[in-house]
């Protein structure tokens, strides 16, 4: 029951943030445009961090990568 | 496999580097869009060296369609305590070379798509992986859903060995959605799965089995893992830019797999840009880790030996602590574009829970990187 009334929560919590996006102006863009607002900031470091943490952690980097808001996709 | 010294280590770095100035010359020689070159150097106080050069190209073949290929190396030179003990009491100095490439077609503003292979070797591993990927935006531009899935293959063997010891095959996707929630703040939400078959063991990695009753008593036989596992993980994700000049991220991340691996990740990033041509950023990273269930720092079951016995430390409770420095600057170049050079310091602790041989390990990491874009 626990594991329901989370999962119930999970979902409409991301249904609300859905909801509560606001479509931002091309013109209004500005910071989200700045490479450190990208998805990956400096892609010669996260190809070494990815292979370092591969080979150091059992953990599993999701590999799929949206775009970092700037239109710029 | 040689003798761990410093001058063989030296001299393979310097010519991998060279090698890799010399592609970036003349890459960027033939009107390139993007050439990339960066260096890592790991250390750490297990003796593990790595020198790591990558090299990297990017064509935008037209409006629509983008090729790249890139190039990666490790010169390891290793004398760690699983070495000594276990496999040469000299350590080893060893290179692993690696090449990739990628195709990415954006048929129209919001649609993008793209597919990668890459391949690595070493004198004892060779693997390839083949990846596809696909990335959607609504007309809004407010939401991005991607999806990726890729599959690999590994020969892993001894040096020496006639033969590879075994093989192993692994496939797994991933999903991630991002939102744009106001004009300074993104999230994203990402799940990925994996599952991998075969031979997933170090032929390098021995276990003392040791007799509770006799402190004598002991026998040492090669590591056993599942010949499958299955493994997953979902990260949340925040990016903010509270003034133009400042930006922050943090993310968490679950990862758990059958193994009863389960570990939670958190970071925060603040980026800070004085001016439009200095950045410099500040990570701090936490991973706490549950071990495998069949994980053991000591194995004390004779005359039984155990079907399942485990010497991989990264499949023990674990508990790293990391802090990374990054300085960046871009400058205008006279090729009509921008160069972008990085430099990059990181520590990490881990304290390794259950490892007798191993209770805890400091490594160092620095970077430099240059990327010239037009």
């Amino acid at each position: 029951v626990t594991h329901l009334v989370l999962r119930a929560l999970l979902v409409l919590s991301l249904a609300s943030l859905a909801e509560a996006c606001v479509p931002v102006a091309a013109w209004d863009r500005g910071r989200l445009a700045h490479p450190e607002m990208a998805d990956s900031p400096n892609e010669q470091c996260a190809g070494f961090d990815g292979h370092l943490t591969g080979a150091r952690e059992a953990a599993l980097e999701p590999s799929a990568a949206g775009g970092g808001g700037c239109g710029c996709n | 496999v040689a003798a761990t010294e410093r001058g063989p280590v030296r001299r393979r770095a310097t010519r991998a580097a060279w090698a890799l100035v010399a592609l970036a010359l003349a890459s960027l020689a033939r009107a390139d869009e993007r050439v990339a070159i960066d260096g890592h150097l790991y250390l750490d106080s297990d003796r593990l060296e790595v020198w790591h050069p990558h090299a990297g190209v990017q064509i935008d073949l037209d409006e629509e369609l983008a090729v790249a290929a890139s190039y990666d190396a490790d010169v390891i030179s290793a004398a760690t305590i699983d070495v000594r003990t276990a496999a040469s009491p000299r350590g080893f100095v060893e290179s692993r070379h690696g090449l990739g490439v990628d195709l990415t077609a954006a048929p129209s503003s919001t649609l993008r798509y793209g597919v990668s292979a890459s391949g690595s070797f070493a004198p004892d591993y060779a693997s390839g992986t083949a990846s596809a990927r696909l990335a959607w935006e609504d007309d809004t531009r407010t939401h991005t859903v991607a999806v990726a899935a890729s599959g690999s293959y590994a020969g892993v063997g001894r040096v020496g060995d006639q033969a590879p010891v075994g093989d192993a095959w692994a496939g797994g996707a991933s999903v991630a959605w991002t939102a744009v929630v106001s004009r300074a703040m993104v999230l994203d939400l990402a799940l990925a799965g994996e599952h991998a078959r075969g031979y997933l063991e170090s032929p390098y990695r021995f276990v003392t089995i040791h007799d509770a009753l006799d402190p004598t008593g002991s026998v040492v036989v090669p590591e056993s893992l599942p010949d499958a596992r299955t493994r997953g993980s979902a990260r949340a994700r925040i990016r903010i830019a509270p003034t133009d000049d400042l930006f922050v991220r943090g993310s968490y991340r679950f990862h758990a797999d059958d193994w009863g691996v389960a570990g939670h990740t958190v970071s925060v990033e603040a980026a800070a840009a004085p001016v439009p041509e200095l950045l410099a950023s500040l990570e701090l990273r936490c991973l706490v880790q549950r071990g495998a269930s069949f994980y053991r720092g000591r194995y004390e079951t004779l005359p039984d030996v155990p079907t399942l016995r485990a010497r991989d430390r990264e499949l023990a409770p674990t508990t790293t602590l990391g802090a990374a420095l990054r300085l960046e600057t871009r400058f205008a170049g006279p090729w009509n574009g921008e160069a972008r050079l990085f430099l990059r310091g990181e520590l990490l602790y881990t304290r390794l829970v259950d490892t007798p041989l191993l209770p805890e390990r400091l490594a160092g990491v620095v970077g430099l990187g240059l990327s010239f874009e037009r």
